[in-house]
């Protein structure tokens, strides 16, 4: 049994009475694509500058495939923040060549490569690039490396929807072919194609981790129209099966985390005048997370 | 390249399921012969920009259903014996849920028994009468 | 060596090295054979044609121009961390990129101090005076270097004290360094308080170190003999690198 690719237990980062990271604890398999969603302030950023050791964790343990981060860590690992940081005084050919020099899986072809496929000119400074352009840049870097490990801030900020596909893919070819990628989007339809599993965090906490096709099919709701008054339905709440349930007039919703056929038949037993079974899609899921407090 | 998949990422029903039903319902159809070779995972994730952990889910349970064989080094091929029964099979069930929520449609707006019957005999009528003038 | 600090240093130099080249251009083109007056304060020296000069008394002008160039050099670390997103997910240790930055700045440095000591040669040359190599000329001209980089070496570990306003720090470094000369005339407490940051004051190594025809007069605040004032700036350089090499990795956002 190998080590995940990225492994982070019970991380934990305290800035003064501020936690921004509440024991996190999150495992990256290679060849994986997991989309790190949250509102803004939810902790993301924080966990990426611990991951790459930017900032020094309060407690809590992280690993690339076993091993602690050290300097050999970033021969096969790259990171994409948020706002692209480049070199603003050197060209984007510049950008290559430090590349060249100093990463021993740099592949000048692929690299020029991403440059034609973003449309970039090498020759154009850091400085004088627009924000999509940059990003642009900084995901050429990143990419002419062959990573094994990813991690990307917003990597579709800035960008046009045909180059945000092309990202998408850049991804996706990289899991392919066994690499381990952790993004972080704001674009829950990103993360819902490209992702198989998914982090939702929440004022630090994890609040939700799983395959995204496995929550899909757990979390649905069951809706349920009664005739008459609405049956008791303390029991139901009851049922670890169900996130809650929302009454609103003679509409009875069943929120489920698992077996939503069973809960069906269990609600549909109370006599529902209609029934039915409304799939969730991440979007919807995602909001439901962070709208209410999860156990 | 053999029948495009279509998948629609923004519905809640599991990509994965999308995918096993999209291949079993072309294998159906016919739109995948017995013998073929499907697109390898890398290949269909990335033409469909879909996770290849998905896709490589959808292969093993095809298998698993008994629907294509996939051998390491060759591929991932439809069966010649008994895949297309067990896409047809696959394909019927698709087709009764459909029916299922049709009645329950019918029956949640008040419908009579004998009105659902007339209603879906009517249905039949329109689109099967289609086929026996062409 | 740091490809990154190369390529930063070899525009800078083109900058630093362009005005001094202009400098001495206009020098050798717009200078006649006047008269040159060194006014130290105490004495003035008149240079004309026929001079001879030792080259130790050329070594404050050269230290002058590299001090100017080490304060903008001495704010490597400050960016490369404003950078740290790419700066520090190289696979390499954090003090070993520290360190061959500063490999490259003090180089940098040196190549400065070095073609303005050419310079003002050349210039010399313009007005008919020679510049002569004397017994303690290489013991100066290793103290002036000594004092350019002691001044690379105060920003850069100014700026990694004191991060977010790094850079505005390096500016302002000039101005209260020869304030703390002056005050250093002065006696009582704030004599002495003076005195205490004077030992890391690299002017203090330097000011007032006048010239004459019976050689060097020391006025410096720190009276030491040449070698050991040599080996006091060479001493903090090092002290200051090898703490700002410790502190780099170190800074949080």
């Amino acid at each position: 049994m190998t080590a995940p690719a990225i492994s982070i237990h019970g991380l934990t980062k305290r800035f003064g009475s501020f936690t921004a990271v509440d024991d996190l604890t999150l495992d990256v398999e290679p060849g994986s694509i997991c989309g790190l969603l949250g509102p803004n302030g939810a902790g993301k950023t924080t966990t990426f500058t611990c991951l790459l050791g930017f900032v020094r964790p309060t407690a809590g343990t992280i690993a690339f495939a076993g091993a602690p981060l050290a300097p050999a860590t970033f021969q096969t690992l790259s990171y994409v923040p948020e706002r692209a940081t480049l070199y603003d005084e050197f060209t984007i050919a510049e950008h290559l060549t430090i590349y060249r020099r100093a990463y021993k899986r740099y592949d000048e072809a692929r690299a020029r490569e991403l440059l034609a496929m973003f449309d970039l000119d090498p020759r154009k400074r850091a400085g004088k690039l627009s924000k999509g352009m940059r990003t642009a840049v900084a995901l050429t870097l990143a990419f002419s490396i062959r990573p094994e490990v990813l991690i990307l801030d917003e990597p579709s900020s800035g960008l046009d929807p045909v180059h945000q596909r092309q990202v998408l893919d850049l991804l996706i070819d990289a899991a392919a072919n066994g690499a381990a990628v952790l993004f972080s989007s704001h674009q829950i339809g990103q993360v819902e194609r490209a992702a198989d599993a998914v982090a939702i965090m929440k004022k630090g906490k994890l609040i939700v981790s799983s395959v995204i096709d496995d929550l899909k099919t757990g979390e649905k709701i069951v809706e349920a129209v009664f005739a008459g008054p609405l049956p008791d339905l303390d029991a139901l709440a009851a049922d670890p099966r169900i996130i809650r349930i929302e009454r609103a007039g003679s509409t009875v919703r069943a929120v489920t985390r698992e077996d939503s056929d069973e809960v069906a038949q269990r609600i549909f037993a109370l006599h529902p005048k209609s029934i039915r079974t409304i799939d969730l899609n991440l979007e919807e899921i995602f909001m439901n997370a962070v709208s209410e407090d999860r156990t | 390249m053999p029948a495009i998949f279509t998948v629609d990422p923004r519905s809640g029903v599991p990509l994965y399921l999308q995918l096993i039903e999209q291949v079993k319902r072309a294998i159906a159809l016919g739109s995948l012969q017995p013998g073929e070779q499907l697109p390898t995972v890398k290949a269909l994730a990335l033409d469909l920009t879909v996770n290849p952990n998905t896709v490589a889910r959808v292969y093993r349970e095809l298998e698993r259903d008994g629907v294509i064989d996939t051998s390491p080094g060759r591929g991932s091929f439809v069966r010649t014996d008994g895949g297309a029964v067990e896409a047809r099979r696959a394909v019927a069930d698709v087709a009764q849920s459909a029916f299922d929520l049709a009645v329950r449609e019918g029956k949640s707006l008040g419908l009579s028994r004998a009105e659902a019957h007339d209603l879906m005999a009517r249905a039949i009528a329109r689109w099967y009468e289609m086929e026996t003038d062409a | 060596m740091e490809y990154v600090e190369f390529l930063r240093v070899r525009r800078s130099l083109s900058w630093h090295l362009g005005i001094l080249g202009l400098l001495t251009l206009a020098i050798l083109v717009f200078g006649h054979h006047a008269a040159i007056n060194i006014d130290d304060g105490d004495s003035t020296s008149r240079i004309a044609s026929g001079m001879m000069v030792p080259l130790m008394a050329l070594t404050p002008v050269a230290m002058f121009f590299a001090a100017i160039y080490a304060s903008t050099a001495g704010t490597s670390l400050n960016r490369e961390f404003m950078v740290r997103d790419l700066a520090w997910t190289k696979p390499i240790a954090r003090n070993a990129l520290a360190l061959r930055y500063i490999a490259v700045d003090v180089a940098a440095v040196a190549l400065v101090y070095v073609l303005a000591l050419l310079a003002i040669v050349v210039a010399l040359a313009r007005f008919g005076v020679t510049v002569v190599p004397d017994a303690e000329a290489f013991g100066y001209i290793v103290f002036g270097l000594g004092v350019s980089v002691m001044w690379y070496a105060l920003v850069q570990i100014t700026t990694c004290l004191l991060p977010p306003r790094g850079l505005a720090l390096a500016g302002i470094l000039w101005p209260i360094a020869l304030v703390d000369i002056g005050l250093c005339r002065l006696s009582g407490t704030t004599g002495t308080i003076a005195h205490v940051f004077a030992i890391v004051n690299p002017l203090a190594y330097m000011s007032g170190v006048a010239f004459d025809a019976h050689g060097a007069t020391e006025k410096a605040i720190w009276q030491m003999p040449a070698d050991e004032r040599a080996l006091a700036v060479w001493f903090f350089s090092a002290l200051f690198c090898a703490v700002a090499v410790t502190l780099w990795p170190r800074r949080e956002a």
